[in-house]
Order: C-alpha cells, then structure tokens, then sequence
C-alpha cells in the first residue's frame, strides 16, 4: 500500500513535469521546429536482435532523420512490457506480436498499430525425430513446453485443430530442458530458438518441425504500436516513423550483409549473448516471414488476418470484445490478402 | 646427327636423379615416421594433461555435488517450513566455503498451502551470509532451467554456466538436485536443493595451461557454448557449432558432436581463431557435460620435426648439388681427352694424318686415343701407298681413269658401254727398220724420249691411252668422262703431236738418231669402252670395228700426216683446214673411202702444220738405191734396183724397173756411191705410181724414215 502511495505520488510529479516540458516546448518548439528533430522514444519488445534489424537500419542509414525525427532505440526485454512503457509514456512507439496488442487494447490502454511488419507467425514446436514424433498426431499425451501468457493462443489453436491434450509444461527463456530431454517437444521461434538448437549440436535432420503458420494460422507478429492519443495529436509523427521503419526494412533486404553488421554493433554494445552466425540466420527468417509469397505490402495489416487473430483471442478467452479493425489500426489499411 | 646430351647432363640426370629419388624417398620415410611418433606422443601428453585437468575440475565439483544431495536427502525424510530451512542452508554455507550460495526451491505450496513460492536461498554477501526468498511474478522459478530441469529429468543437473545476477563477469554455475516426497505409491517431485559455485577458479585453472607456444585449454558447456576460451570475445557468445556453422567445417562440428555427448577423443583440425592445422584433444568433465578441449598447433607440435627435415632437406640438397659437381668435373675430365680426340679426329678428317692424340686419362680413354694414333699411322701409310700406287698407275692410264676408278664405287667393276669416242692411233714410220740396227738401251733412249713426249700432249687433251705397243698408241677421247668435243680435241691433240715431232726430231739428229716421220689416224665412231680383261689384270681400253678402221686408216699415213676419217669430218667440217683427200680401198670394206688429210684447225685454235717445204729436185745424177719391199714391217727377201731421180727432204720420185703398188712400203738403200755408205737407207711409202717413158716405172714416194747421213746428203743437194 504503501508502496502504491510513492508510485502514485510519483506519477503524479511526473505527470507535472511532462506537462511543464510540454509548455516549454509549446512555447519554444515553435520557433524550432524549423531545425529540432522531433524526439522519438521507441522501444522493441526484446534485447536487441536481428529481429529489429530493419529500425537499426533506419536510424542509422538516417531514414528517420531524414523525416525529422531523432528516435532513441530503446533496450528491451521481459522485463519492460512494451504496453507499460507506452501507457507510462516511456516509450513513444514499441512492437508488440499482434496478439499482444489486441489483448492489450481490449484490457483498455487505448493502443493502435501504425504499421505491421511480420505478416505470419514464425512460432513453431519442435521435437526429437528419435522420440518418435513426425506428425501433428504423435504430440498426443506428449510433454510439450510452452510459453506463457499469449503466446499459448498458436499452439492450443494447433491442439484443438488436432484435437491433441498434450502435457503442458511452463518453458522459460532458455531450450536447455529441450536439450535435457526434459521435455518431447518446445516451442521454438523459427529465427531465434530454432537456431539456438543448431548452435548446441542438433542437426536440422533430427527434429521435427511444426511452424504453425503452415497450419493455416498465419497470425502476424511483430507491429508497431503507439497510443491512440499520439496518432490523434501528432498523426504525421506515426506516419513517419512508420514510414522510415518500413524504409528500414527495405534497405536491410537490399543490402542483408550492411544490414547483418549494423545488427552486430547493437549486439556487441548491449554485450547480448550472441553470435553473427546466428544473427544472420535471424535476419533471413525475419525476411522469411516478412516478405514471403503472398504476404500484403510491408507495413500492412491484413484485416483478415486481424480478424482471425481476433476470433482466437476470444475462442481463448484472453479477450471478450473484438475491437474493430478500423479502430485498432492506424494508417494505411487493407482488405484481405493484396 | 641427332642432337643428343652431354655426358655430364646425363650422368647428372640419371646418377642425380636416382639418388634424389632416394633421398626422398628416405626423407619422406623418415617424416612421416617422426611425424607419427611426435602426434602419438602429444596425442599421450595431451591426454594425459586433460585427464588430469578434467580430475582436478572433477573432484571440486564432486565436493559441491555433496552438499545439496545430503540436503534432498534431508527433504525427503524430514518436513521443514520455510523458515526451518534457513539454519539448514547456513549451516550448510559455513561449512563449504566453495559453494556461494544454497537454495531449497519447493514446489508450489509445497511447506504451506498459502505459500505459492517457498524457495529460501542464502549466498555470500559483503557481509556474510545474506538470505533471500525467491519467487515472485516476475521471477517464476518454477519455469527456470535450475529448477525445471532437475524436475523433469527426476536427475541431479550441473547447469549450463552463467554469468551471476549481479550483472558482474563472476562465472557460475548451479548443481541442481531434486528431492521428492512419497504419496502413497508414487515418489513424487517436490523440489530442488542447489548449490551455486563461482568458476573463477576453473578460469585460472585452464587459463594456466600452455601447450608449446600458443597450445590453450578451453571448456564448453553441455550446449557447446564456450565457458572458458583465451579469447574472452568468444566466451558465453558463441558455441562450437555457431564457429563450425560460420567457418563452414563439417569436421568440427562431428567433433564438437562428440565432445558434447561426453566422449573423449583426438582429432586434427583448424583452430578456430587463426585457422591454423591444429590438434585437438578432448574429454567430459566428470558428471557436469561439459567437455574440456585441449588445442595445440600443428606447426608447433611439428616444429621440431619440421625442423629436422628442414636441416635434411637442406643436406640433401647440399649433398646432391656437391654430387652434381663432382660428376660435372668427373666428366670433363672424361670428355676433355674425349675433346682431343674428336679435335683429333676433325684434323684428321681434314687430311693431317700427322696429328696424334695424347694418350692420358682413364685405361678406356687410353685406349681409345691409343687405337686413334694407329689408325691415323696406318692412314698415313695407307695414303703413302695409295699416292705411290696413283703416281705409278697414273703412268699408264690417265689421270681421269684413275679418278674414276679410285673414287667410284663401282669404278673397278668389269663391264662395258658402248659409247661414241674418237679414236687416235700414231704410229713411226720405218721405226723398226731404224731400231733393228740399233743397241737396245738406245732404242729404249729413243723410244721414251718420243713416248714421254707424245703422253704429256695425249694427257692435255684428257685422251685415254689404251694402249702403247711399241712405237704405236692407242687412245682414245670421251671416256671415261664424258667429253663434248671429242673429236676436236682429238683432230687438236693430233695436230699437236705432229708439230712436237719437229722438236723431238731435232734432239734426235743432235744425237745421231735418224729422221722419224709420225702417222697419226683420228676416227670418231662408236665403240664399245670399258674395264676390259680379268680381276687380275685389267685395263680400260676400247674395242670394236671402228678401233680397227682407224688401225687401217692409220697405214694410210705417211710422215707428218694427220688423216681422218668421214665421220670425224662431218663434226669439225668448219674448222678444218684440209689438205688432199684420199680415196682408198681398204680390207673388209665395200666402198672406197675418203680419208681427209688435215692440214691445221682455224680459227679460234689456230693449229696449223708447216707448209710442205716439199719441192722436188730434178737431180742430174739419178742416186742409185736397192729398193726393198716391207710388208708388215718385214723386209722381203726380193730385191730391185731403182733411180732416185727427183728428191725433197721428205719424198722423192724412183724409177724402178719391177711392179709396185700404191701404199706399199719400200726401203731404199743407197749404193755405195756420192757419199753415201752401203747401210745408209730410207724407208718410203709409195704414194702414186705411173708408167715412166724409158720403161718401168716412175714411182712417186714418201719417206717415212731417212738415215742421218742420207739426211744430211739430201739437205746438200736441196741447198745447192
């Protein structure tokens, strides 16, 4: 309780202070605008990674600056939700899976997407070939180690399409119960712990993969957020930054070796624990799963996919409301598939 | 000839190349053989320094492994609350200092059913031993590896080694051992004791180890994650495989394979820093799956090897350079007397069969050179003989036959050819007739004076002579080389023999030999020429009808006459300068035939015979002779009386009372009278014969052969 008084004591200083800057601002941002660039917190939903490689690119062959914006690429990680930071105006922008932020919308924090770059899933279960599993079915009674919170939605829409019960088993961040044989099958992301499993021995021959986007769930991921207040007051700030990600992006395809060493220098300068090889491994997944056949123009958000990422929010029971695609997203917007 | 190599370069390539070859093979013998010895005894070395490393990492570990499995042994048999297992764990910590911290993680409202976390852990802090519960929203223990693995796999875990919370660089590692409870039947999880260790210690133990100059020590986790590494920038970062999968080496990802599943081994590869050849030696490390690497580079563990066969290389390269020259001075030596010699020889080849080869050197060479000096002394000899038999034979045939039988192959060979040559055929007039009353060795004066003389002529014009019989020769023109005008030459070569009688006729009467005419025949005809007669004895000589046409032709003659037949003729009609023209009959032919007398050749050669000085004198006093016929070159028994009534130095004209014929050859002897001694003759042929007025007949002659004394009378009576 106690506590909770100094938080809210706190909030409410800070509270005056933004809104002390905001007048400074007011008063002289006028005049400087001509040359300020707009200060711009962004924060990605994990340490730094080839999975951000497009917003390193931005910032540093200039995109953003050149929509005048000087944006601070923020460290991230478990523990700084992105949907916190940008309800505690920490962050001006984060990315967050997209059932992430549909969730979060529904639980009330008034968030939308500017711009979706992963289109489909890259979530996949993997298991030892050797423990005899080749297909969906051989997952039956099977012990199987999945994250937590939203993360569950994928694979228990796979069970229930499959009509398998499978063991839970609450998985952390590491695959080293995977590798223990503690469990039968993990969930895997396909550009990170997938690989993780190649760089501690195992051979992709081995393991049988399940990337669920295969199984008809395409469900996208990663997109940019922001409050709804910011795109009302400043809708030109959103449009640009999503604008110079996506720009971003396009550059880190081009040119995916410049694009592998810019990633490297966030890597080394955050001292995360990783290597080139499986940096680069990453960043070709994340194209994977960015620019594959079918998928809409970068940026967008299929309201297709949205409405099915939706329904199985609700089927789940992670969310009673569907909140409509319109409100939910800002921006260019899309039909169903381009 | 075939451009071949010097001996040197062949003994160098065959003698060099052998033992090059030998040499190699023995260096590479002797390489491969020390290089087999130096990597099993590294291969020994390097097992036995990581056995002994792994043992040392070993019995710490063991010594902590004790600690939280006499705690879950504990938690089985006896029931705590969460504040009961705070003595447990410092009582624990105080007594092994190794371990940095204990937990006792249970399982959620494991000790209390309000308690969802119960997992007291106590570490070393600043200040001693501080104490913690850990479990929370935001540290769900129950999810961590620590935890989660020993549950799931019901077994004791070494975790994979992690750098500590406090964001420090102090390595760890946690031993994880799971306790269960029994409920009813069914053992069943109820939590994990840990026992954390700094690994501090196994940093400065492996960073100790030095193998030759850059040899290193390295450990991996369970994962193949680098725990230890010199290169720190690899450590925690990257895994065996993430290089292997980067540097794109299948090998050592098999190797890595086989380190993380707890064997041990040796294996050759690159290093995974500098890419140099390396060894590798590995093994687990106890119970904890991780695996201890020993790296050492081939180059250095080789060094001394490499070494040694530098040095051998170099010796052998030394050895065969040394041998090369050895053999380059070995064989000049061979092949400067071998140089000599072929000087030798080339002056030799050139005709100096003076030069000789100095005899030194090796027994062989000696013997060579010993056997050139021979053959060049019996060259020379052989030459000496060979220009003796030349000059000899050169004497009696021309210089041309002996060309062509001493130069062609075949020149000796028996055989003819039938060939158109022109013949020439001389003979003295009255020569027997004078010889018969002289003294042998003056006939032989004679003779070689008149031949010596007419051989030097024949021999200019490049004649044959076939044949010298006597007084009379044979030759011929146009073999054995061909000649082209033969019949030139030979009209030419007779013209010439004529006016040379001039000169020998004038030693002869200095000396008191009488007067000789010459007759000389020239016929061109085909003949059959060649090497005629046997292996013993041969000669190169004509025969044929013509050879004996020309010998009729030739008894036309008279002193100083050149007579040629038609065919000769025809070819030099131009040139020549004719005097009369005979038509005789001769034997065995049909026809009459003209005989040409030549007089001189023209223009250009300019040949001609002095105009006959031939005028008769009327004598008042006719000389009185005997006449005697001569019929092949006898003198026949019958003798008549005639009148010499006219005279010149070379005819005169008789009257005779007995028949004579046309060509008959007479002697005339004078009788005694106007000066003359009895013996004093002249031999004549009789050239017309008519009847005189008084009887008899006149008798026109020829004198073939006049005495010196009849000579020197007729000379008085011309000059009065």
């Amino acid at each position: 309780m106690d506590s909770m008084g100094i938080t809210c004591r706190l909030r409410r200083w800070v509270g005056s202070i933004i809104f002390v800057l905001c007048l400074v601002m007011a008063v002289y941002g006028v005049e400087a605008r001509e040359d300020a660039l707009r200060k711009v917190r962004f924060l990605p939903q994990w340490i730094h990674q080839a999975q951000f490689a497009g917003f390193y690119a931005a910032f540093e062959k200039g995109f953003y600056r050149e929509k005048g914006l000087d944006v601070e690429i923020m460290r991230g990680g478990p523990d700084l939700p992105g949907s916190e930071m940008l309800a505690d105006g920490k962050a001006d922008f984060a990315t967050m899976f997209l059932f992430r932020g549909i969730t979060v919308r529904t639980q009330g924090l008034r968030l939308v997407n500017i711009a979706q770059i992963v289109q489909k899933s890259a979530y996949m279960l993997v298991a030892r070939k050797s423990s005899g599993i080749s297909r969906p079915e051989d997952l039956k009674d099977r012990k199987i180690g999945l994250w937590g919170g939203e993360f569950r939605l994928l694979p228990e829409a796979f069970f229930r399409k499959y009509k398998l019960n499978p063991r839970i088993i609450p998985q952390g961040t590491t695959m080293n119960l995977f590798l223990r044989s503690g469990v039968d099958a993990a969930s895997a992301m396909w550009y990170n712990e997938y690989h993780q499993l190649m760089n501690a021995g195992l051979a992709p021959e081995e393991l049988t993969t399940f990337l669920l986007s295969d199984y008809g769930m395409r469900f996208p991921e990663d997109g940019i957020y922001c409050l709804e207040k910011t795109c009302l007051e400043n809708p030109s700030l959103c449009a640009d930054f999503a604008a110079a990600s996506i720009a971003g992006w396009e550059y880190c395809f081009s040119h995916p070796e410049e694009a592998l060493d810019i990633v490297m220098k966030y890597v080394y300068a955050s001292k995360t624990a990783t290597n080139r090889v499986h940096q680069r491994w990453m960043l070709e997944r994340m194209k994977d799963v960015i620019r594959f056949e079918d998928a809409p123009p970068l940026g967008m958000l299929s309201e297709q996919a949205y409405m099915e990422v939706a329904a199985e929010l609700k089927k789940g029971r992670f969310i009673e409301t569907v909140p409509s695609y319109e409100s939910f997203r800002f921006g260019p917007r899309g039909g169903g598939r381009p | 000839m075939r451009p071949g190599y010097s001996i040197a370069t062949r003994l160098i390539l065959s003698i060099g190349g052998a033992a090059a070859l030998i040499f190699i093979s023995a260096f590479g013998y002797n390489y491969l053989v020390s290089r087999r010895t130096v990597i099993m005894e590294v291969e020994e070395r390097a097992k036995n320094l990581t056995l002994s490393i792994s043992h040392q990492i070993e019995v710490v570990l063991r010594g902590v492994e004790g600690v939280p499995a006499s705690i879950a042994s504990l938690m089985e048999i006896q029931s705590f609350n969460n504040e009961g297992l705070v003595p447990l764990i410092e009582g624990n910590l105080e007594a092994n200092p190794e371990i940095f911290g204990i937990a006792i993680a249970n399982e959620p409202y494991a000790l209390s059913p309000e308690l969802k976390f119960c997992a007291p852990y106590g570490f070393r802090g600043d200040d001693g031993i501080v104490f913690s519960f850990l479990g929370g929203e935001l540290y769900n223990y129950f999810a961590l590896d620590w935890y989660q693995i020993s549950k799931e796999t019901r077994n004791p875990q070494w975790s994979v080694p992690y750098y500590d919370e406090g964001g420090g660089d102090i390595l760890m590692a946690t031993y994880s051992v799971p306790f269960f409870r029994r409920r009813g039947e069914e053992r069943q999880f109820a939590g994990v004791a840990t026992a954390d260790i700094s690994l501090e210690w196994l940093e400065s133990l492996l960073a100790e180890v030095r193998i030759y100059q850059s040899g290193y020590a390295f450990l991996v986790s369970q994962n193949g994650d680098f725990i230890t590494h010199p290169d720190r920038g690899l450590v925690m970062r990257e895994s065996l495989f993430s290089l292997a999968e980067a540097l794109g080496d299948p090998k050592l990802r098999l190797v890595s394979r086989n380190m993380i599943r707890g064997e041990k081994g040796f294996a050759g590869l690159k290093d995974f820093l500098r890419g140099r050849d390396s060894y590798l030696y590995y093994a687990p490390v106890g119970s904890s799956g991780w695996s201890l690497g020993i790296i050492f580079p081939a180059s250095e563990l080789l060094g001394d090897v490499v070494g040694l066969t530098k040095k051998l290389l170099a010796m052998g390269i030394a050895g065969l350079a040394l041998m090369c020259i050895v053999i380059v001075f070995l064989s000049r030596s061979i092949t400067r007397t071998l140089r000599n010699l072929s000087a030798a020889t080339a002056r030799l080849g050139k005709g100096d069969f003076s030069v000789k080869a100095p005899e030194s050197g090796a027994s062989e060479i000696r013997e060579l050179a010993h056997s050139f000096n021979t053959l060049g002394r019996q060259l020379e000899e052989y030459i000496e003989k060979r220009d003796f038999i030349r000059d000899t034979f050169g004497r009696y045939v021309t210089a041309e036959v002996v060309k062509r039988l001493m130069e062609s192959a075949d020149g000796l060979a028996l055989g003819g050819e039938n060939r158109e040559l022109t013949i020439l055929m001389s003979d003295l007039r009255g020569f027997t007739a004078l010889t018969s009353q002289m003294e042998p060795e003056r006939v032989v004066l004679f003779l070689n004076r008149y031949l010596s003389k007419m051989i030097e002529i024949l021999m200019d014009h490049r004649a044959v002579i076939d044949e010298i019989i006597g007084d009379g020769i044979l030759a011929f023109f146009g073999a054995p080389e061909p000649m082209e005008a033969h019949a030139l030459q030979a009209v030419s070569c007779a013209l010439k023999m004529q006016l040379a009688m001039e000169e020998v006729n004038a030693v002869n009467e200095r000396e008191g030999f009488g007067h000789l005419e010459m007759g000389i025949a020239v016929n061109t005809g085909n003949v059959v020429v060649g090497n005629i007669g046997s292996e013993r004895r041969t000669k190169y000589g004509v025969v044929g009808a013509q050879v004996n046409f020309t010998g009729r032709m030739e008894s036309f003659t008279v002193g100083g006459q050149v007579l040629i037949s038609p065919s000769t003729f025809e070819r030099l009609s131009g040139l020549l300068e004719t005097g009369e023209l005979l038509k005789v009959q001769m034997k065995g032919v049909p026809a009459p035939v003209t005989l040409y007398e030549v007089r001189g050749l023209g223009e250009p050669y300019n040949i001609r015979l002095p105009s006959k000085d031939d005028e008769l004198r009327h004598l008042s006093s006719p000389i009185k002779v005997n006449l005697y016929r001569v019929k092949d070159k006898m003198i026949s028994g019958a003798n008549d009386s005639a009148l010499i009534t006219e005279i010149s130095l070379k005819s005169a004209i008789l009257i005779c009372s007995g028949l004579l014929k046309e060509w008959e050859d007479l002697r005339l002897d004078a009788r005694n009278e106007k000066g003359l001694e009895e013996r004093c003759s002249i031999f004549a042929k009789v050239i017309s014969v008519k009847e005189a007025q008084g009887g008899g007949s006149e008798v026109a002659v020829r004198f073939t052969w006049v005495a010196p004394a009849f000579y020197s009378t007729i000379r008085g009576i011309i000059a009065s």
